[in-house]
């Protein structure tokens, strides 16, 4: 039962892999593209929209579906992972608690739940996609209400268990070898207040026996919101804290923490001096944080080197993105970059659709296209 | 025996103890009579004005009412009388008997036989009232259900839209939000000073004696930048009656009534209790290819009760009611974070109105007091919120010379509890003028301008109406005018916590323009009526709740609201006793950021309802048909709901019962089992079975064979085109 429905997606994802996603999204057939190599998620709007780079113009793609995926209806994640044609994405427990899997060429979806001990209250975190060696895709999925971690499979109702006791809330799963590491952001969501209880911790589990191999606590690391993996060592984005009355004001305490995978232990903690919004790792080698300084309408992007562990673009010197008329764009929530180092970011509008914005390095505007309402995410494949 | 037979046998007695004579001649064994017990055919009530008339070979007899329907005739014992008895809207019948000596008891059935008359036609100008402005009665009710949302969904121009059965529900009139419609219960708003929004939810429509809607915005100091919809108390019927009903997913209701009038003042009172499981089979769509499942945490229990007094000598009125209900807050479909999550809320109400008739030039007053106390409770996460809400009101209409009228309005409003930062206070005062002028030829004009003011902000509305007769049967009106809406106390001091956060600064919206043009064709005879408008209505600085990018929701005047449409209503008369009424509504109504604009979610760009009804002899019967066309379910993204149609049937039936007249009511919602949503992922219940027993006077509307009404009318065809007034005091009538 599971083969037969699964087979489906696994040739799509084994078929895109080997012929060449790894091409910059500037390499189209003039622009007959045949995929979207640029990927938004908009969380309000519940919608995937696509896009190709062709002479620093942006142009939307039309799949066979039209230019826009729709999410089911009870969609309210923040975040996705792509993988080939296949994207994973997740729904909170207010929506249901259930992985969401797209088939990007044909716009199938297929939902997937949990049969753990309280069902639909799972609630999900970020979905990471992983690949086998006999080509079978599956998502590792934090519960953060249950303090699970699970392995989602298309095609099975409910997600397999991987791991137990992750702590207080586990917001982000990454696989290291036969490992898995577990992000604990460490929030009250037990008592319903979603508070942080304090620094974020570390747990590393084997992905066999669900064990705990080892803990340990990322100092001055509140509401870890995203990392990143590159080679051996950990990019953890922790966005720091807001003062909560009545503005919800960034307190301007975020960090950069990078946590050694290997050593399992944290090599460097870098200030912001503002707070994280989003991590997003770029083609051009870097990571692109998108960081705030006095108001969560008023964003600018840091560059991260993974070789040098240090800033490009630190916070004494953002890349400030402009708009075409010269003006600040302040409400990026996501940026990255292309192989050649042009930027782009999604503004997070919800009166209106946001936007995505092409810029070259140095953040100056290039192009923009309408996406959305709410756009959370963006992917680069 | 039957209770009213008893009762004659123990007067009989009584009398016959007492009074010697009448004794002697009922035993003078020369003589001979009769009782004729004369009643409803199809009801056995006692008939009244009944004629009775008797004659034999010896002469014309002397027929003589005992009591309503009891008959008396005395005659030469062995006579043979030819009796003949009719009676106003009875076919008559006729017999012969030979009287006996020792008196003898008949009952004459009579059968129910509607008399045909010529059309009365009265002529009568069209309200010029604001907006356009439709009332239901209660005779209409009767064979509508009980859910007010039902209702007001029949009418042109209103929808309604709730969270599943026993869930809230809203109103929203020619593609607004609901929170631009201005619901009153017997003068004192019942929308929540916190949401701004009315829970219809909390007053069934067999509580209601009259339902009146207003489209268009508001009078002075009463919001409502899209319309109006006054909710009166019903008035009890004389004597003592009641109603118990059973139905589908656990289904009950009760309810009793009593009215009394001693020494001239009118006393009469109405409780209830309605209560449901709502545990009804569902698909869940989020999860597809699963079996149905059943629908959790949705059950409530309401009650209420009111009383009434009107004294005759004063004109003084006084009313109090209560209502409340607790029930579950069930959430979307597929997720059990809301099982255990309930909702309590409960609202007091006293009234006191003074006045007759300011048509006269005499002032009406009223004041009245009003709490309501929601509870939120969820033992999943231990979380327990309330809020209580006082509302003081107090109105004044009067006439200053013809054709000019005064109202003015003062209200004041109190929140408190754990969802508000400080104890919020608004206070609001509004007067408005207004001027009719007849100016000859069929044209009317009706000016009037409304002046508000508050803590929040100061407004001056306008509005001007124009009314051409252009024959007896047709006549064309264009409005225009101005309104505005007030920000809610929750857009101002809702307790910054978790995702939300409230906006100090916000400013009251603005309907820069509300205008309407339209025509109504009532040709003589009454056969059929048409009515025909187009509307628009422009809302500057919308107030709309938005997430910021750390999903904090507050809210704040943005952009542009734009509502146009096209509704018409038509009623047809085809036979004696039986009704069609078709409403149709065609709208667009967006809103608009820069320059992006977006459907307004839940507003379908087209909706309607058909009924058709029969009332007469034999079995009342309705069959209603709702449409909704697609709706957008935020104004966020692409997402749709799909239209649907759904056909509901209900039957009433009079009989007697214990020398009681009764109706059974049967009703089928949703006959054709369809699976809908007028909230996205919040399930509606399939085809579902209810049926209802009246006894007493509750019951006398349809076995008097009520004329079917027109769910639309408006309300100069009421009798009250002299009503310039938007709105109505307290405890009106």
């Amino acid at each position: 039962m599971r083969r037969s429905r699964w087979s489906v997606w696994t040739i799509a994802v084994a078929a895109v892999l080997s012929s060449g996603c790894n091409e910059s999204p500037t390499d189209g057939d003039g622009d007959n593209f045949v995929e979207g190599q640029i990927l938004v998620l908009n969380s309000l709007s519940k919608t995937i929209h696509q896009f190709n780079v062709s002479d620093n113009t942006l142009v939307p793609f039309q799949a066979s579906y039209g230019a826009t995926l729709n999410l089911p209806a009870n969609f309210d994640g923040v975040a996705m992972d792509i993988l080939g044609p296949l994207m994973v994405t997740t729904t909170s427990a207010l929506g249901g608690s259930q992985v969401i899997w797209a088939d990007l060429g044909t716009g199938e979806l297929i939902t997937t739940g949990f049969g753990g001990p309280t069902g639909s209250l799972a609630d999900p975190g970020r979905a990471t996609l992983i690949l086998d060696p006999s080509g079978v895709v599956g998502a590792l999925v934090p519960a953060r209400a249950e303090n699970r971690i699970y392995i989602s499979v298309p095609g099975e109702p409910n997600a397999f268990l991987v791991a137990t006791n992750t702590g207080e809330y586990v917001e982000r799963v990454l696989p290291f070898g036969v490992f898995v590491y577990a992000l604990d952001a460490n929030l009250d969501d037990a008592g319903g207040t979603y508070a942080s209880l304090g620094d974020a911790v570390m747990e590393l589990f084997e992905f066999g026996d669900g064990s705990l191999a080892d803990s340990f606590t990322l100092p001055d690391s509140r509401n870890i919101t995203d990392a990143l993996f590159s080679q051996e060592e950990i990019m953890v984005l922790a966005g720091g804290t807001f003062v909560s009355d009545p503005e919800f004001a960034p307190a301007g305490d975020g960090n950069l923490v990078v946590v050694s995978a290997t050593a399992r232990a944290v090599r460097r903690t870098l200030a912001l001096g503002g707070n994280g919004l989003s991590i997003e790792g770029g083609k051009n080698g870097l990571g692109h944080i998108v960081r705030t300084q006095g108001s969560f309408d008023q964003t600018d992007i840091l560059t991260f080197n993974f070789f040098t562990e240090n800033f490009e673009r630190g916070p004494g010197n953002p890349i400030q993105p402009k708009d075409a008329d010269g003006s600040d764009i302040g409400n990026c929530r996501a940026a990255s970059a292309l192989i050649d180092g042009r930027l782009l970011c999604v503004t997070f509008e919800a009166a209106t659709q946001g936007r995505l914005v092409l810029m070259d390095a140095d953040g100056n505007f290039l192009d923009d296209a309408p996406v959305g309402a709410g756009a959370t995410d963006i992917y680069i494949r | 025996m039957r209770p009213r037979r008893l009762l004659t046998v123990v007067l009989t007695t009584g009398a016959a103890l007492s009074l010697a004579g009448p004794v002697a001649a009922v035993q003078d064994p020369a003589r001979g009579s009769i009782e004729l017990e004369v009643v409803d055919d199809r009801t056995g009530a006692p008939v009244g004005a009944v004629r009775v008339t008797g004659s034999s070979a010896a002469g014309p007899a002397e027929p003589r009412e005992l009591e309503k329907g009891l008959w008396l005739i005395r005659g030469p014992a062995g006579a043979r009388l030819d009796i003949s008895v009719g009676a106003f809207g009875y076919r008559s019948d006729a017999f012969s008997i030979t009287l006996a000596a020792e008196g003898r008891r008949r009952e004459v059935r009579l059968a129910p036989d509607p008399l045909s008359l010529p059309a009365v036609r009265a002529t009568a100008r069209r309200s010029p009232s604001i907006g356009t402005r439709l009332v239901v009665e209660r005779a209409e009710l009767s064979l509508a259900g009980d859910d007010l949302g039902d209702v007001l969904r029949a009418l042109p121009g209103v929808d309604v839209r709730g969270r599943g059965p026993g869930g809230p529900s809203a109103a929203s009139i020619r593609g607004s939000r609901p929170e631009a419609v201005e619901v009153t219960l017997d003068g004192i708003p019942l929308t929540d000073p916190l949401s701004g929004i009315a829970d219809l939810s909390m007053v069934p429509g067999s509580s209601l004696e009259r339902i009146v809607t207003t489209q268009g915005p508001g009078a002075a100091g009463w919001g409502g930048g899209a319309g109006s919809i006054r909710l009166e108390s019903r008035q009890a019927s004389q004597g003592v009656g009641g109603r118990l009903g059973v139905g589908s997913f656990g289904r009950v209701m009760a309810e009793v009534e009593t009215g009394a009038s001693p020494g001239g003042t009118r006393i009469d009172a109405f409780g209830r209790f309605d209560a449901a499981r709502n545990d009804f089979p569902f698909r869940n769509r989020i999860r597809p290819g699963t079996p149905d499942e059943r629908r959790a945490n949705a059950d409530f229990a309401g009650w209420g009760a009111l009383a009434r007094v009107s004294t005759a000598k004063v004109p003084l009125r006084f009313l109090g009611r209560v209502d409340g209900i607790e029930r579950g807050a069930p959430g979307r479909m597929g997720t059990a974070v809301w099982d255990l999550a309930r909702w309590r809320e409960s609202r007091a109400s006293l009234g006191v109105a003074y006045g007759t008739d300011e048509r006269n030039g005499a002032p009406r007053l009223s004041i009245g007091w009003s709490r309501n106390r929601q509870t939120y409770t969820d033992e999943r996460v231990g979380r327990r919120e309330s809020v209580a809400g006082d509302q003081l009101v107090a109105t004044g209409r009067e006439l200053l010379t013809p054709g000019v009228g005064l109202e003015w309005r003062a209200g004041w409003s109190r929140l408190t509890g754990d969802v508000v930062g400080d104890e919020a206070r608004r206070i609001v005062a509004g007067v408005s003028l207004r001027k009719a002028l007849d100016a000859g030829d069929g044209w009317s004009f009706v000016g009037g301008v409304s002046l508000d003011g508050s803590d929040v902000g100061f407004a001056v509305s306008p509005s001007l109406t124009v009314r051409r007769q252009v024959s007896s049967s047709t006549s064309m009106w264009v409005r225009a005018g101005q309104g505005y809406r007030l920000p809610t106390l929750g857009d101002l001091y809702l307790r910054p916590g978790l995702g939300a956060s409230p906006n100090p600064d916000l400013a009251p919206e603005r309907v820069r323009l509300d205008a309407e043009l339209g025509v109504s064709m009532d040709p003589a005879g009454g056969e059929w009526r048409l009515e025909l408008a187009t509307f628009y209505r422009d809302t500057r600085d919308p107030i709309i709740w938005l997430p910021s990018v750390i999903s904090v929701w507050s809210p704040l005047n943005a952009g542009r609201l734009r509502a146009l449409g096209l509704q018409g209503a038509a009623a047809l008369v085809p036979a004696p006793g039986w009704t069609i009424r078709m409403v149709g509504t065609v709208q667009d109504s967006r809103l608009g950021f820069e320059d992006y604009t977006d459907p307004l979610p839940y507003q379908p760009a087209w909706s309607g309802s058909a009924s058709a009804e029969r009332r007469g002899p034999g079995p009342d019967v309705r069959a209603d048909v709702e449409i909704r066309g697609p709706r957008r379910t935020s104004i966020f993204g692409p997402h749709e709901l799909p239209p649907f149609a759904l056909l509901d049937i209900r039957v009433r039936q009079p009989f007697t019962a214990a020398g009681l007249g009764a109706v059974l009511e049967v009703g089928v919602s949703n006959v054709l089992d369809v699976a809908y949503e007028r909230v996205e992922l919040f399930p509606e219940p399939g085809r579902s079975l209810e049926v209802r027993l009246e006894l007493g006077p509750a019951a006398s509307p349809s076995l008097q064979g009520a004329a079917a009404d027109r769910s639309f009318r408006p309300e100069a065809a009421a009798g009250e085109a002299d009503r310039s007034s938007a709105t109505r005091l307290p405890m009106d009538p």
